[in-house]
């Protein structure tokens, strides 16, 4: 019944080539990134930034919950103890090694979630590429800046 | 005879003793009762209702850990009454509580956490606003206290009162406005003060040394010993990125319970020292010079076997170090007998012939007078003085302390306080007493009774300006209690000691300060023994010895420490090795002596006094940094585990031994060709070690394990024996008598490099008595100047009736110098400087 099966794969051939030649006439999904910004929901889960309150001390009380709940063990927190000279946040404590190491990190967002200071949030930033392992380890100074994600954000 | 009574607990039925509690009971059948106050080495008070229960025909909930087991109760421990009970007793303390546990170095192994989680309602119905109270208010040195989190358990206070003895803390203040604090704001000096820390079940006591170092869970946790004094109290070292950051109490009744004494909870951070040595040094120019480890070993080797190969081998000596383990000690002694050739090793603090252990750090609570020799327990041995303490609070043992100074424990007893070198004699006139009291009754009583007799009290009170009405009382509390355990230190004289163990019984023993002098001993560190004890003169030991490490054994005796560093002048001992010992700071005559050598290896952690006089300095991992076995003062043979990795370019000292072989072997070393000296771990040279020492033989790193192992020791019969006193005479110029010993924080190597205790340290102090120091215009503060016949320091006065007059002490480490032997005590002159 070769025939048969002839006719039949000559139909599938042209099925998939009708799929082809509609997404020929539709619009593209590809982003001309860098030139174009992407579009992203906002719970989209980029980078960390560490949240500061509105008197500009830092929310992190440097507990370790991050590091203790994240899977992928990217984050490594030394807390240490504020002075009435030099104060970081509101309580005793704060974070004073604060670093989360974006070879590891997938994202997930349990930190997040175990943070008891709201402290920690994923932000939009997705442009993580670096040029060095080292440079992918993000202290505090990093952290601690909002990042502007080369993105538009969508409605939720 | 035991009454047993029966009891039902949730419907389990259980036997127990009469007198037990219904929460040890219910612990017998493992049902869990959730508690605070309670703990097991207090005393319960039943102040925290958290471990209510039901008992059957009685009115209301009952306190499990305070209502003794009566026959045919029936307890329930799981009704809804008892759970709801439980909640809210729960619910009441989180009112006041202020939920730190994000900031609090409690959380995660914090009761209240716990059992918030297993027992507590699940929403707080508080909103109003909580009560505030002071945060972070030091308590002393140590400890960090936190008002706000306390759920006022009473165990801190409980602590302090039952087991050292120093009830420095209360509660103050009604209801909720309770806090605890000491009294009049005064700091929290008592010597084991951090056990408050471990034992407070929340974070409301915290250790500042360790303030926000870690979160528990971070922490890898490491079974293993304190090395900081004789006692060797077992511990876990808690480590954080490779970083000791604390230690804690580890529970073993035959040593420490599970209490520590400060200096071994905080001091073990010497090891993070910034002053640790981590490359090796040679000295060029005149000045070390960090070099690599190939290097520096080459050199050594190379420089000690010349000099050996020009001389004799008898010209090298090797130092051990009872501060250093059995494989570092036994590995130093192989290699100055098998490689060198030579039976000159030694170390300081070498037990005297005839001294003995204790049977155990917790002898005291066996004892019916402890008799402290010249020795001060708290700075021995902290843990011993813990005992003696537990030991009068808890059984009325009584203290007769006979020494210069006066010990914390003579306040459980009488301190018959003498000159230096009249202890024998005031121990000759307390036998007199005994020996003349109807109470006691011994064989020995007419012999002593005689020997005794120009040793009345009035002449001996004469002599030593003990007053007669002490000596009468201390001869009073031996004889009314019996059973002495008499706790001398080096240098005593054993003969009249011999005599009132003949009397009276009981036992006696060196309190060795430092963690392993047994077990260097043990290890042949010794000018005339091999490990296990043979004379180096017994040919059968020196064969089959000279088998095991495959050399020609030295049939002659070495040289003694003191005949070492007496030799180095004469050319007699031109070459020596020091592990781990810091001679300097310990024996006198150590400084010129080492100048005059022709060549000096130190292997240490630090650069320390005896180190900055080395041609080669090698540097080495603490006790926490790899493994090996300590002997404590009651030859119990335990463990220090490896809690960390040594810092870079750091060895252990066995290794360092091992190596330094290595590299004097050199290119001559075949490779593959098996040699003695090719060690992996520590654990190798212990079953090596165990093939040469009889009593070793059965133990091997798996059977010591965690708890430690003390072999069967025979109580021996004691002869009384007749001796003779001597009246120590000052010589012209020199009137009064320094005496030294060791402070509960010495600045001895390691302690004084650890960071926690730098502010509590011991300085350069000398106490004088206030009589003395009135004709010399000396105040407290005032910079002085001790000489003796050796030499002259300056150290600041603290006037003081701690001491006797005609007497002054310090640290051993301050006046070393001074001395005339470690153990003796030395006259000098004082004077304003
Ligand atoms: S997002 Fe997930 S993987 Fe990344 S740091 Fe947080 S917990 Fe770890
Ligand atoms: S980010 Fe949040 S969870 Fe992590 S240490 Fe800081 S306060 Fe704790
Ligand atoms: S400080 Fe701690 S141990 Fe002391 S009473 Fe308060 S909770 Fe209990
Ligand atoms: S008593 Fe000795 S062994 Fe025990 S903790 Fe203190 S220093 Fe360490
Ligand atoms: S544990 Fe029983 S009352 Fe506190």
């Amino acid at each position: 019944m070769s025939i048969v099966n002839a006719v039949k794969g000559f139909y599938q051939i042209l099925k998939a080539m009708a799929v082809t030649l509609k997404y020929f006439f539709t619009k593209p999904l590809t982003v001309q990134y860098p030139k174009e910004k992407i579009r992203l929901y906002p719970r989209f889960r980029g980078r960390h930034e560490l949240q500061r309150r509105p008197d500009g001390l830092e929310l992190c009380v440097g507990c370790g919950l991050c590091a203790a709940i994240c899977p992928a063990r990217a984050i490594y927190v030394e807390a240490a103890e504020n002075t009435d000279e030099a104060r970081y946040s509101a309580t005793e404590r704060y974070a004073g090694l604060y670093e989360i190491n974006y070879t590891r990190c997938i994202f997930c967002g349990f930190c997040e979630e175990a943070c008891p200071t709201g402290a920690l949030k994923l932000g939009n930033e997705f442009a993580l590429a670096r040029a060095s392992r080292g440079d992918l380890v993000m202290g505090k100074e990093t952290l601690l800046q909002p990042a502007t994600p080369h993105a538009i954000i969508l409605e939720d | 005879m035991e009454v047993l009574v029966n009891v039902t607990i949730d419907g389990q039925q259980v036997s127990v003793r009469a007198g037990t509690t219904i929460l040890d009971a219910a612990k017998q059948l493992g049902i869990p009762i959730p508690t605070f106050c309670y703990y097991a080495k207090l005393v319960g008070i039943g102040a925290c209702r958290m471990c209510l229960v039901e008992v059957e025909k009685m009115r209301g909930l009952q306190t499990a850990c305070t209502t003794k087991v009566q026959e045919g109760m029936v307890v329930r421990t799981n009704t809804p009454e008892v759970v709801q009970t439980r909640q809210g007793m729960l619910e009441f303390l989180l009112t006041n509580h202020p939920l730190d546990c994000p900031i609090c170095d409690k959380g995660g192994e914090c009761d209240l956490q716990d059992q918030v989680f297993q027992f507590g309602g699940t929403v707080s119905r508080y909103v109003e606003e909580k009560r505030h109270k002071a945060k972070a208010k030091p308590l002393g040195p140590f400890v960090m206290k936190d008002e706000e989190r306390c759920i006022l358990c009473r165990r801190c206070i409980r602590f302090l009162e039952e087991w050292p003895g120093d009830p420095e803390l209360d509660a103050f203040e009604r209801g909720r406005n309770t806090v605890v604090d000491t009294f009049y704001g005064r700091p929290l000096t008592s010597p084991f003060s951090g056990n408050v820390i471990d034992l407070c079940p929340v974070g409301a006591l915290t250790s500042i040394p360790f303030r926000f170092k870690a979160r528990s869970w971070e922490l890898k946790r490491t079974p293993s010993i304190c090395t900081l004094c004789g006692a060797g109290c077992n511990l876990t070292l808690d480590a954080k990125a490779n970083r000791l950051l604390r230690a804690v109490g580890r529970e073993n009744p035959d040593v420490n319970d599970e209490w520590l004494c400060d200096r071994g909870r905080f001091g073990q951070d010497y090891v993070r020292s910034d002053q640790r040595l981590t490359s090796p040094l040679i000295r060029k120019d005149g000045q070390l010079q960090p070099a690599t480890w190939d290097e520096a070993l080459a050199f050594a080797a190379r420089r000690i076997q010349d000099i050996a190969q020009t001389a004799n081998p008898d010209v090298v000596a090797a130092v051990g170090s009872a501060r250093a383990s059995n494989e570092a000690n036994y590995l130093l002694q192989k290699w100055a007998r098998a490689v060198v050739g030579t039976n000159n090793v030694d170390f300081a603090g070498r037990p005297a012939d005839g001294f003995a252990p204790l049977s155990s750090v917790t002898a005291p609570l066996r004892a019916g007078v402890v008799v402290l020799l010249g020795v001060d327990p708290l700075g021995d041995a902290p843990m011993v003085d813990l005992w003696i303490r537990r030991a009068a609070l808890t059984k009325g043992t009584r203290v007769v302390a006979i020494g210069p100074k006066r010990p914390v424990v003579s306040r459980y007893g009488v301190w018959l306080g003498c000159r230096p070198g009249t202890e024998s004699a005031v121990l000759a006139a307390l036998l007199h007493l005994l020996a003349r009291d109807e109470r006691v009754q011994a064989p020995a009583k007419a012999d002593l009774a005689g020997w005794t007799k120009d040793y009345a009290p009035d002449r001996v009170a004469e002599a030593t300006g003990v007053s007669v009405q002490a000596l009468k009382q201390a001869a009073d509390f031996l004889a009314a209690k019996g059973s002495p355990l008499v706790l001398y230190g080096g240098g005593a004289d054993l003969s009249p000691v011999r005599d009132l163990l003949a009397l009276l019984g009981g036992e006696a023993g060196y309190l060795a300060p430092k963690p392993n002098a047994w077990g260097a001993l043990l290890m042949g560190v010794a000018p005339d023994r091999y490990p296990g004890g043979a004379s180096v003169e017994d040919a059968k030991a020196r064969d089959s010895f000279g088998k095991q490490w495959d050399a020609r054994l030295s049939p002659r005796k070495g040289l003694a420490l003191a005949d070492m560093l007496a030799g180095c002048r004469e050319g007699i001992v031109q070459a020596m090795l020091v592990v781990e010992s810091d001679l300097v700071r310990e024996h006198p005559a150590a400084a010129e002596a080492l100048r005059t050598l022709r060549f000096l290896v130190v292997v240490d952690q630090f650069l320390t006094a005896t180190a900055e006089l080395a041609d080669v300095v090698l540097p080495s991992a603490a006790p926490s940094e790899t493994d090996g076995t300590f002997l404590n003062l009651a030859k119990r043979l335990q463990r220090a585990a490896q809690a960390t990795y040594p810092p870079k370019g750091v060895r252990p000292a066995w290794r360092v031994i091992a190596d330094l072989v290595d590299a004097a072997q050199g290119k001559d070393k075949k490779r593959g060709a098996e040699s003695h000296w090719d060690y992996e771990t520590a654990a190798e040279i212990w079953r090596e070690i165990t093939r040469g020492v009889p009593v070793c033989r059965e133990c091997t790193y798996e059977t010591i394990g965690t708890a430690g192992w003390q072999p069967e020791s025979a109580a021996e019969k004691v002869k009384p024996v007749p001796f003779a006193v001597e009246y120590p005479v000052a010589p012209e110029g020199y009137p009064l008598t320094l005496a030294a010993g060791q402070a509960l924080f010495p600045k001895a190597t390691p302690a004084r490099y650890s960071p926690a205790l730098a502010p509590v340290l011991w300085g350069d102090v000398l106490l004088v008595h206030p009589k003395d120091a009135e004709g010399r215009g000396i105040k407290t503060g005032d910079a002085v100047r001790v000489a003796s016949a050796r030499g002259a320091v300056e150290l600041k006065a603290r006037l003081t009736d701690e001491v006797v007059p005609g007497c002054v002490w310090a640290c051993l480490e301050s006046v070393a110098a001074l001395l005339e032997a470690p153990d003796k005590a030395t006259h000098v002159k004082l004077s304003r400087s």
